[in-house]
């Protein structure tokens, strides 16, 4: 009885420091971790959401510049622009406003055609400025500027619709799932795979992990070679399908 | 003349072999065949069987202590390091320089997995004791279930030198074995659904973090278990040499050549404390026994403990990390990502298997602490 009594008080005292070390250093780990987020990775390497939503912000802009482009480009049909018959000078400025945001756009003659060169975003501080320019407009010029604005929306919704297909069935990426080293690739650029078809095998901690696809398709692009040493989330196959 | 070959007869090895010796020789052959032939964890268990061949040939004196006339054998004099202590620390610090804990420093909860893991060593304690063995001894029996060598050879060497054989012996036996011992608890305690879980891709850990972490460690167990900080304090030495990377050379001497040379004078030495009288007793068979089931606790704790956050965190956990929990690197973490690997090609848990198989390290150099400071 004795015996028992005093081993499980020696359990019961071993666990609970074990426990309590371990804890302790989980808990400033966790701490670290949220301070370490909260100052230093702002800015790029963030958690999974933070690049996530980054990357939405860039498909946004160039949803965005698509739909100004398509918009200019209706304008410019319905307004052939006059360029001022100025030696030297072949550059334009125009100022374009598209849901509420002022766009400065540069035009530059090319021979004949005319042709869109950059779009250059303001802020949209330059608003009264613009709304001062559109009032000298004369009105049936605002007309066509709704036009072109029906035809920008009709752009923007293709956009999305094209976005929307290419997360589903446009490429894969099949992605390194850790650090390592790739071995062997036993497919070629051009290739039919199905899912969990052998890729290649990666070696991580003396150990050989085997990389399958994901799904059926054909390889497009092989990103790495035989020998290369790879780290988590680096790309190594782009699979299109269909 | 005919006295001095009579003296040099007696004096040489045929006249003083015992059936002890010529068993312990038979063993030592027959390890040295797994290690050479098998290639069963060959870098320890050569040197093991080379020591318990060289120190069973009798006469030698290769083991004896010195004398007031003569100074003690080279064997004798190798153990010293064993006896005071001084190889398993070393060999932690070329751990250290080995180990990436950026797994763990990227999840922190996973090291509760490690803490877990550590259930067995104190389950196997209360089963020793009811075996008769006196606590110091328990203890070190117990510290088999941490999966850890070099932590088994410390404590047993300072709570029960006498064991010192066995215990090493047992230990590195477990953790040869771990592929074939963990799967099946794995399998019958997890469902397939649950080992096919995929885990979110890790974030990267920033350098200060890496170099903060041993500094961290250290202060937190030095101050709450002192006597676990001569492992502890050793592996995160090892650990900031390499994550400093100022200090690549002795990072890269300590994880090679340093951690080689003292595992072939630890091993060398343990398989020379083996003694004949030790093996073929129902007391080495009992600690094989219970080295068994103190490994298989310790899965089994890590487990259940990886499902409980497996609920916790609504399901974001792999359970089977959790068995991960026990020390023995990286042969854990492989089992981990052979079995999720296994039940879902796309799975690889390797890397947060990873983090609690770092963390059970520092557990199990905790518990050994806990049981020095109780015990010794």
């Amino acid at each position: 009885m004795n015996v028992l009594g005093e081993t499980l008080e020696i359990t019961i005292i071993g666990l609970s420091v074990v426990f309590l070390v371990l804890l302790l250093l989980t808990i400033i780990l966790k701490l670290q971790g949220w301070l370490m987020e909260k100052f230093f990775l702002k800015s790029k390497k963030g958690t999974h959401k933070q690049i996530e939503r980054t990357k939405n912000i860039k498909k946004e802009k160039k949803n965005k510049r698509a739909v100004i482009a398509a918009a200019i480009d209706s304008y410019i049909k319905d307004h052939p622009i006059e360029f001022i018959k100025q030696e030297g000078r072949k550059m334009q400025k125009y100022r374009i406003s598209i849901d509420n945001e002022v766009y400065e756009v540069e035009v530059e003659r090319v021979d004949e055609d005319n042709n869109i060169k950059s779009i250059n975003k303001n802020s949209s501080q330059n608003n009264s400025k613009f709304s001062n320019v559109s009032k000298n407009n004369n009105d049936s010029k605002l007309g066509k500027q709704s036009a072109a604005k029906s035809r920008a929306a009709q752009i923007k919704n293709e956009g999305k619709i094209e976005n929307a297909s290419d997360g589903e069935d446009g490429e894969i990426k099949v992605k390194a799932p850790m650090p390592g080293q790739i071995l062997m690739l036993s497919v070629e650029e051009g290739e039919e795979v199905e899912e969990g078809s052998h890729l290649a095998v990666l070696e991580a901690m003396k150990m050989e992990n085997d990389i399958t696809a994901p799904g059926d398709g054909v390889i497009k692009e092989i990103c790495v070679k035989e020998g290369k040493e790879v780290n988590s989330g680096d790309t190594l196959f782009i699979i299109t399908n269909g | 003349m005919i006295d001095k070959i009579i003296l040099f007869l007696q004096g040489s090895g045929f006249v003083q072999l015992s059936w002890g010796h010529v068993g312990m020789i038979i063993i030592s052959a027959i390890l040295m065949y797994l290690a050479i032939f098998k290639e069963y964890e060959p870098l320890l268990l050569l040197p093991i069987s080379f020591g318990i061949f060289l120190s069973n040939i009798p006469g030698t004196g290769l083991m004896s202590g010195p004398t007031a006339k003569t100074v003690g054998g080279l064997l004798h004099y190798l153990y010293e390091g064993v006896r005071l202590g001084i190889y398993p620390p070393l060999i932690f610090l070329g751990i250290g320089a080995m180990t990436d804990f950026g797994p763990l420093i990227a999840q922190p909860k996973t090291m509760l997995l490690g803490a877990a893991a550590q259930l067995g060593i104190f389950t196997t304690f209360f089963g020793s004791r009811l075996l008769g063995f006196n606590p110091a001894e328990a203890g070190s029996i117990a510290i088999i279930g941490g999966a850890d060598g070099p932590t088994s050879i410390y404590l047993t060497s300072l709570l029960s030198p006498h064991l010192l054989g066995p215990i090493a012996i047992a230990a590195y036996i477990y953790i040869a074995l771990v592929p074939l011992i963990q799967p099946p608890i794995i399998k019958f305690f997890t469902t397939k659904e649950e080992r096919a879980i995929e885990m979110d891709q890790m974030r990267r850990v920033k350098k200060i973090e890496k170099l903060i972490f041993p500094i961290l460690v250290s202060l937190i167990v030095g101050l709450i278990v002192p006597q676990a900080l001569t492992l502890v304090g050793m592996l995160m030495l090892g650990n900031i040499l390499k994550e400093s990377g100022v200090t690549k050379r002795l990072s890269d001497t300590a994880s090679t050549a340093m951690i080689n040379i003292v595992t072939i004078l630890l091993m060398l030495s343990v398989g020379a404390s083996l003694k004949a009288e030790q093996f073929f007793t129902i007391q080495f068979i009992s600690i094989i026994g219970l080295g068994l089931s103190a490994f298989a606790l310790s899965t089994f704790s890590g487990l259940m403990m990886g499902k409980l956050m497996h609920y916790l965190t609504d399901g974001k956990i792999n359970p089977i990390i959790g068995a991960a929990g026990v020390s023995a690197v990286p042969e854990a973490a492989r089992c981990s990502q052979k079995l999720g690997n296994e039940a879902n090609p796309g799975n690889f848990l390797l890397m947060h298997a990873m983090g609690p198989n770092v963390a059970g390290v520092i557990g199990s150099a905790v518990a050994a602490g806990v049981l020095l400071s109780i015990l010794g």
